[in-house]
């Protein structure tokens, strides 16, 4: 069984990342939008819903900076955005957990800074006031998320719980 | 050259260039100091880690509490100081993640040597290896310790 870590924007990101390796071993990273930026190690697929900002800005910005490439790019353009079912967008928190579980095939994920709530983003201290607009599309795509999506924190966690040792190992 | 980020004109700008932060692409080369005035946590990140001078104007309170990475990912130690990093002989056994007394872990051990984050105890040990490797090429002096300068790594 593989298990990834899906790295949000949230400003819980890093605290998250660090709980997540508190409980266990991972097999991969999928981060979505700015976190990427700046992110020193390299993810298997840097994702997001906005290929135009990705694929330049983006990705310049990280080569500026000396950082080396991530694995692959994956936006919209080159896949599916949603889950089979899922009508409304989850923002690209959701299309990473859909890049890691079916384009690239992980068994289960691990959500850092994807709480889906009114919070601020680890680069922007306002608060993400559009949160709320996205949890439709997650309880939409709950039939495929429901066994296999774990959250430290915020909206996704109470949807889909907080992970443990147990469940990140494959015990559970 | 000396920089300042503002959306407006400001008394500080005298003997500085103007940049507008909505724009911020990355840092620039040859800049010895930065002003930044207003919130703007990403641009006084990037300068901070890249080591040049900065200074905020105007950041409210609620700013500062922006997350960065923490220090064992932002900086990697460097090649030429990993040698003297103490690698115990039975580094195989290290718990992956929960310290025991001495606060050593597999995970802490091998993020020294990684550039980027050690997802797993195969991950940890390809660095943690490669840098034995090294060691074994250069005359590095291992094993119990002796001559090294720096203390066991506690997470």
């Amino acid at each position: 069984m593989t298990v990834a870590l899906i790295l949000g924007g949230a400003d819980c990101v890093y605290r998250d990342f660090e709980a997540a390796l508190d409980l266990g071993e991972f097999d991969g990273v999928v981060g979505a939008n700015h976190v990427g930026i700046t992110w020193p190690g390299i993810f298997d697929a840097w994702v997001s819903l906005h290929p135009d900002r990705l694929k330049r800005p983006w990705v310049a910005s990280r080569r500026r900076r000396g950082l080396p490439d991530h694995k692959a790019v994956i936006t919209s353009e080159e896949t599916e955005r949603r889950f089979p079912g899922q009508e409304n967008a989850g923002s690209s928190g959701l299309f990473a957990v859909k890049v890691a579980l079916v384009d690239l095939g992980f068994d289960r994920v691990v959500l850092c800074g994807v709480p889906l709530t009114r919070t601020a983003h680890f680069d922007d201290p306002t608060d993400w006031k559009y949160a709320e607009s996205y949890h439709e599309g997650w309880t939409q795509a709950l039939p495929h998320i429901r066994d296999r999506v774990r959250s430290f924190g915020g909206f996704t966690q109470q949807l889909l719980g907080a992970p443990d040792a147990a469940w990140i190992a494959g015990d559970s | 050259m000396d920089l300042i980020y503002s959306q407006s004109r400001h008394p500080l700008m005298d003997g500085r260039q103007l940049r507008n932060p909505r724009f911020f692409q990355g840092i620039e080369e040859g800049v010895k100091s930065v002003v930044i005035i207003g919130n703007w946590p990403l641009i006084s990140a990037a300068y901070g880690l890249a080591g040049v001078r900065v200074q905020e104007i105007d950041v409210t309170p609620a700013s500062r509490s922006v997350a960065l990475p923490p220090p064992e990912l932002k900086r990697p130690v460097p090649t030429d100081e990993r040698g003297q990093v103490y690698i115990p002989e039975d580094w195989v056994g290290l718990p992956w993640s929960r310290p025991t007394d001495a606060g050593l872990t597999l995970r802490g051990l091998a993020a020294v040597f990684a550039d980027g984050s050690v997802l797993n105890k195969t991950q940890a040990s390809v660095a943690i290896n490669e840098e034995l490797a090294r060691r074994a090429v250069l005359g590095v002096i291992t094993g119990d310790g002796s001559g090294q300068a720096l203390p066991p790594i506690n997470q």
